[in-house]
């Protein structure tokens, strides 16, 4: 029998040796760990589905219910109408609110009661009347009057009985200039400004839904990660490298989009598919794993994420690692500027990305082909991710209840797409267009 | 049968790394309750002190469960986790403590290695007591190369020194423990060579 070596000796003397750790050590670990990963994805992803559903909601209440029926509204505040001694008249009293309305109200004082009829075409009378002013109504205003249906409702006052017309469209109403020195001239009668005061605009609320596509350019984002720590001086060279030789690639995002808009504030939601990614080449096809942790080791049939693999004439092969999300944006733009047809207004956007495929395209080594196969639990590959970003939106209305949206937004994920030696994040640009439905 | 039950306890090992991945607090008390025993004897034999041993213990089973997610499921794991333990115990020991090496003419020295002193019978305490009271540079070679199987050329890069070095720190190291080992063997023992 072979006599054994000294080291072999001593390794199998030795290796095994084993001590009992001090008490209380578990402990003193415990505090310096990671917190465990699935309870805080699961807060992210339900905070996410719990803030978009919110939306969602209360976006179908104000469509299925509350858009059955309007309540009339009262463009002058009810307790102050009793102090008002209405000139009778035979002409509509028409009151420009000082502040934007959501729906105007006009007044017809009326001993003399008007018919419906009557209210409109006096009223039609009017505007035609004012249409030399430069304060009259748009020809798009009057014609819209053409379908004007006035809802009549006769209030009783100690004075006077007065009917309100309710909802009377256009959204510009002009004040007739006898009716304001009549007001004025009271002394029963605050000043103006304060009669006029009606429900702002700033409390309505407009509903919308609709789809979305945008176009998406996105690179990569390199910094080192955990591996390097542990003297991988290789990672530093592969992430100057790769900074150098890693390419943008085209994606998309495409899907629901919906949220609301209150004055110039507009917030969104939606439910999209995303693919993004970027391409870097390998000089070297065995070093692939310590440039894209997502191809471990020489393509050994371990599967990873979705990539495509392209080899050159020169021996350089490009790797394309491509990404496909469900995400779940929240978003919020303000209107620096707002005009009838158009506004525009800067933009920011939080989304929750869950990554969503499980093939990838792989090289199988032994038989030299392209193989697809299931995405394993190894690859080191986040699962969910939050994407932040920035840009601004033009908005332009088509007509009363659509609009088209063209926001262009620059996106950066706040976590690594894959983790390693070195760890990708993704900036993208996405150029999005959206088509908007307004419940009005 | 024998191939079933380690196919089982293969599965329930990539269950627990499955479920260390996720950072589940329960697998990595189970892990650590495996394998805290065993890694507190590699670092106790690398730092010579118990309280030193434990802090590179736990330093050690930090970096584990924090870059576990690395961790591909290529070789053994223990094999992994043990050359975290042993780079974390060797980090420390060029960071904190004063490691020399002396140079060694290999021509003027004369190897025990054709009659290699008989350890089989003694006990593995006695063995790593001498280990430990080894200088400093001679433990380290000894543990990296004897013990964990380390090539030269890995050893010189981990304690940043010529390859001739740790060869010849080595041949030292082996010929002082060895008569250290015989001298625990047999108290009669005389040192005759060298």
């Amino acid at each position: 029998m072979k006599k054994k070596s000294f080291e072999e000796q001593l390794n199998h003397k030795t290796s095994e040796f084993s001590l009992t750790p001090r008490a209380g050590l578990w402990g003193e670990i415990e505090p310096h760990l990671v917190p465990e990963k699935r309870k805080r994805r699961a807060i992210v992803f339900w905070f996410w589905i719990g803030a978009s559903a919110f939306i969602s909601t209360v976006a179908a209440y104000s469509f299925f219910v509350s858009g059955t029926h309007s309540s009339p509204k009262i463009a002058i505040h009810p307790t102050i109408i009793p102090k008002v001694k209405m000139p009778v008249s035979d002409s509509l009293i028409v009151i420009q609110p000082k502040e934007e309305v959501s729906a105007p109200t006009a007044f017809i004082p009326t001993n003399q009661l008007i018919p419906k009829s009557a209210a409109v075409n006096q009223y039609k009378t009017h505007l035609t009347s004012q249409s030399n002013n430069k304060n009259s109504l748009s020809n798009e205003s009057i014609a819209d009057l053409e379908n004007f249906t006035p809802v009549q409702k006769t209030e009783t006052n100690p004075s006077n009985t007065i009917t309100v017309i309710d909802e009377l469209t256009p959204s510009e109403i002009i004040a007739d200039s006898s009716v304001i020195a009549a007001i004025n001239n009271s002394q029963d009668i605050p000043k103006k400004d304060s009669v006029i005061t009606g429900p702002k605009k700033a409390n309505s609320i407009t509903f919308y839904t609709g789809f979305s596509f945008a176009p998406l350019l996105s690179h990569s984002a390199l910094s080192l990660g955990k591996q390097s720590s542990q003297s991988n001086t290789n990672a530093q060279y592969d992430r100057q490298y790769r900074q150098k030789t890693d390419k943008s690639i085209w994606g998309f995002t495409v899907g629901w989009t919906g949220g609301f808009e209150k004055n110039r504030h507009h917030l969104y939601t939606g439910l999209q598919y995303s693919k993004m990614g970027y391409q870097l080449l390998v000089k070297n096809i065995e070093r692939i794993d310590l440039v894209s942790t997502s191809v471990p080791f020489v393509y050994q049939n371990v599967a990873t994420d979705s990539f495509a693999l392209r080899k050159k004439d020169d021996g350089a092969s490009y790797v394309t690692n491509s990404f496909h999300y469900l995400n779940i944006p929240i978003g919020y733009s303000y209107q620096l500027m707002n005009k009838s047809k158009f506004s525009i207004g800067i933009n920011g956007q939080l989304s929750y990305n869950y990554l969503l495929h499980s093939k990838a395209l792989l090289y199988d080594e032994s038989s030299g082909y392209y193989i697809k196969q299931n995405v394993q639990n190894e690859s080191q590959l986040s699962r969910s991710n939050l994407i932040i970003g920035g840009g601004f939106e033009i908005n332009y209305n088509l007509n009363k209840n659509s609009s088209l949206s063209f926001r262009p937004l620059y996106h950066y994920t706040l976590k690594p797409v894959e983790t390693a030696a070195i760890n990708t994040r993704i900036h993208a640009l996405e150029l999005a267009l959206s088509w908007r439905w307004y419940f009005r | 049968m024998a191939f079933k039950v380690t196919q089982d306890l293969k599965n329930k090992e990539e269950q627990l790394i499955k479920a260390c991945q996720r950072h589940e607090r329960l697998a990595q008390s189970e892990f650590f309750r495996l394998y805290s025993g065993k890694f507190l004897g590699i670092t106790y034999r690398f730092a010579g002190d118990f309280d030193t041993a434990n802090d590179l213990l736990q330093e050690g089973f930090i970096k584990i469960f924090n870059c576990i997610s690395d961790y591909r499921f290529q070789g053994s794991f223990e094999g992994w986790m043990r050359k975290i333990i042993v780079t974390t115990s060797i980090n420390y020991i060029k960071k904190h403590m004063r490691m020399q090496f002396e140079e060694i003419d290999l021509n003027n020295f004369i190897s025990l290695s054709e009659n290699p002193v008989s350890i089989d019978k003694m006990n593995c305490d006695d063995i790593i007591s001498e280990i430990n009271k080894l200088p400093l540079g001679f433990r380290t070679v000894i543990n990296l190369y004897a013990i964990e199987g380390y090539t030269y050329p890995e050893i010189a890069v981990m304690l940043d020194i010529k390859e001739v070095t740790v060869r010849s720190q080595y041949m030292r190291a082996k010929q002082k423990l060895a008569i250290a080992l015989e001298k625990k063997n047999n108290p009669h023992y005389e040192e005759k060579i060298v």
